[in-house]
């Protein structure tokens, strides 16, 4: 399959509430947190494990028919490391083999520690650490658990949540064709790619994650090797009648685009297409007004 | 007097990692990028290919670390917002045991990664070679990047932007006069005595850095290397240095 031609730069959005959106696995798994400007964060890693998960789920990349994910967990696995050594042996440890059936390999790179090859590939897709959009607190839950400490105690043992009650998220990505050459990622990779970020992020059942739900992804695919950059920070949040803190749902904001719609134009010679999917309660603003959608569509009659 | 022209432009994300040499497991971040670090940068936006395997290159490659060896190419960086720094921690995968574990993971292992938060920086270059000054100029001035550079690992994706080029004065200084520069100073490009006129308000970072390394990564030069921590001057008795019209006085690490 040829591979990808044109370099994309991503905007993804989405809200959470009342979970906990990336635990901090040095830190009592509280939320990634920056508190300097009191916002949470996501590792890029927590976003391609989304991804991964959807395309192992749901799109059949689980070892059959020749599509797989290669970085995999054990939760997957029926039978432990046997299985491991039964994979391994299934790529016959060769780069070329592990390039055709992996997509996460093919989309996000990754080093390949094969016996007779060892390879590393830099990823042709990266994210940013994703960060809200607006200040949040974390709010400490107590709760109790189903199971007792030890067998026969009368009492179940007490546990400890931190969750986010409301959040709006935001990742900024790029598609690198050059990189893409390499790890050989073609257009139905990246159609998965996309698929992935909005359905997966849907679709994660995770009870610390229930209550993800996409927003907006914008998809800018360039003529050139060009791409703008800092997307996500050109965005303005603004509370509507409410502090930020006090934030809960999409009726409690608006998204100024204005920073974003600008650049757009002004780099407009250079843009092949963009393409959006979005959310239709979001509300978004450009020079004050609220940008309507049509069919579906936002009409972007205001950029061009 | 020596001149030359300067290709001057910036570079800033939100997250960096440019990894000390002496951490292993707790990676600590130096406060600017090595010259290393930005040769590898530089030659991902002209599209040099990285090493197959250390010191084994594609075909017709010419290493980065050639490209902007200390024979033809000089940085000068200087420090545009106040270094602050984060620790974050990652879960990576923990891949010690052997090559079969990452056909399937069981174990991960949580790494603390001390990063650079909301880098700027400028960089002051020069290169020998018109033909790569020219490219590079081309390169920065269009946005026109063959990889996507990043700023040290490959989740932190850099911007930068092309600002101008201009021709710079080499300026020879006596003993005991000092002068402004706004870049990161090596300290043996200053005189031994009283080298820093140092200003109490101000706060000063002394790094040991690697400035020099041979295509099969190994370090020719390391060398120590001050810093103002919120980008203001440092009032040095400096041997010589470049004068560049409305950007001020810079060396070169």
């Amino acid at each position: 399959m040829p591979t990808i031609k044109n370099r994309t730069e991503l905007l993804f959005l989405y809200e959470i509430e009342n979970t906990n959106p990336n635990g901090d696995p040095l830190n009592e798994n509280r939320p990634r947190f920056d508190s300097e400007e009191n916002k949470v964060l996501v590792s890029d890693v927590r976003l391609k494990r989304t991804i991964r998960d959807y395309w192992f789920e749901y799109k059949g990349y689980n070892g059959e028919n020749g599509n797989d994910i290669f970085v995999r967990e054990t939760k997957y696995e029926k039978g432990g490391l046997n299985d491991a050594k039964e994979r391994a042996k299934a790529f016959s440890e060769k780069k070329e083999v592990v390039l055709e059936k992996c997509i996460d390999i093919r989309v996000f790179g990754g080093v390949l520690p094969l016996k007779n090859d060892s390879l590393t590939f830099t990823g042709p897709t990266q994210f940013q650490m994703g960060k809200s959009l607006h200040p949040v607190e974390v709010v400490t839950e107590q709760g109790t658990g189903a199971f007792a400490s030890t067998a026969g105690k009368g009492q179940a043992t007490f546990r400890t949540e931190y969750k986010i009650p409301y959040a709006v998220i935001g990742f900024n990505g790029i598609i690198n064709e050059k990189a893409a050459q390499y790890t050989l990622m073609s257009e139905e990779d990246k159609k998965l790619l996309t698929e992935g970020i909005w359905e997966g992020t849907k679709n994660l059942i995770s009870r610390s994650k229930f209550g993800q739900n996409p927003l907006l992804l914008l998809s800018i695919t360039y003529k050139e090797p060009f791409y703008i950059g800092g997307l996500r920070q050109r965005l303005k949040l603004k509370a509507i009648d409410k502090s930020d803190l006090q934030i809960r749902s999409l009726t409690d904001f608006s998204l100024a685009l204005d920073d974003l719609i600008d650049e757009l134009k002004s780099y407009q010679g250079k843009i092949d297409n963009i393409e959006i999917k979005l959310d239709r309660r979001l509300q978004l603003t450009y020079q004050g007004n609220l940008l309507s959608l049509q069919n579906g569509k936002v009409t972007l009659n205001a950029i061009s | 007097m020596r001149s030359a022209k300067a290709l001057i432009f910036t570079i800033s994300g939100e997250y960096a990692h440019f990894r000390k040499f002496n951490t292993t497991s707790s990676p600590l971040t130096y406060p600017i990028p090595t010259p290393p670090a930005l040769s590898g940068m530089l030659g991902a936006i002209l599209g040099i290919e990285r090493e197959l395997a250390p010191g084994k290159f594609p075909d017709g490659t010419i290493p980065v670390n050639e490209v902007f060896d200390v024979t033809n190419a000089c940085f000068g960086i200087q420090i545009l917002k106040p270094i602050k720094k984060v620790n974050i921690g990652f879960n990576l995968l923990d891949t010690d045991k052997s090559a079969s574990s990452y056909f399937n993971i069981s174990n991960r292992t949580q790494i603390e990664f001390e990063m650079l938060k909301d880098v700027y920086f400028r960089v002051y270059l020069f290169h020998k070679d018109e033909l790569v000054f020219n490219e590079l100029e081309k390169c920065l001035i269009n946005k026109k990047h063959h990889f996507t550079p990043y700023l040290g690992i490959s989740q932190c994706t850099a911007n930068l932007e092309y600002e101008d080029t201009i021709e710079a004065n080499e300026l020879h200084n006596n003993p005991g006069n000092f002068v402004n520069v706004i870049t990161a100073l090596k300290l043996n490009r200053l005189y031994e005595e009283k080298p820093i006129n140092f200003d109490q308000n101000t706060s000063y970072a002394t790094e040991t850095m690697p400035i020099v390394m041979t295509r099969d990564r190994i370090i020719r030069e390391y060398s120590e290397i001050i810093i103002e921590q919120n980008g203001k001057p440092i009032n040095a008795n400096i041997r010589s240095y470049w004068s560049i019209s409305d950007f001020g006085n810079i060396s070169f690490l």
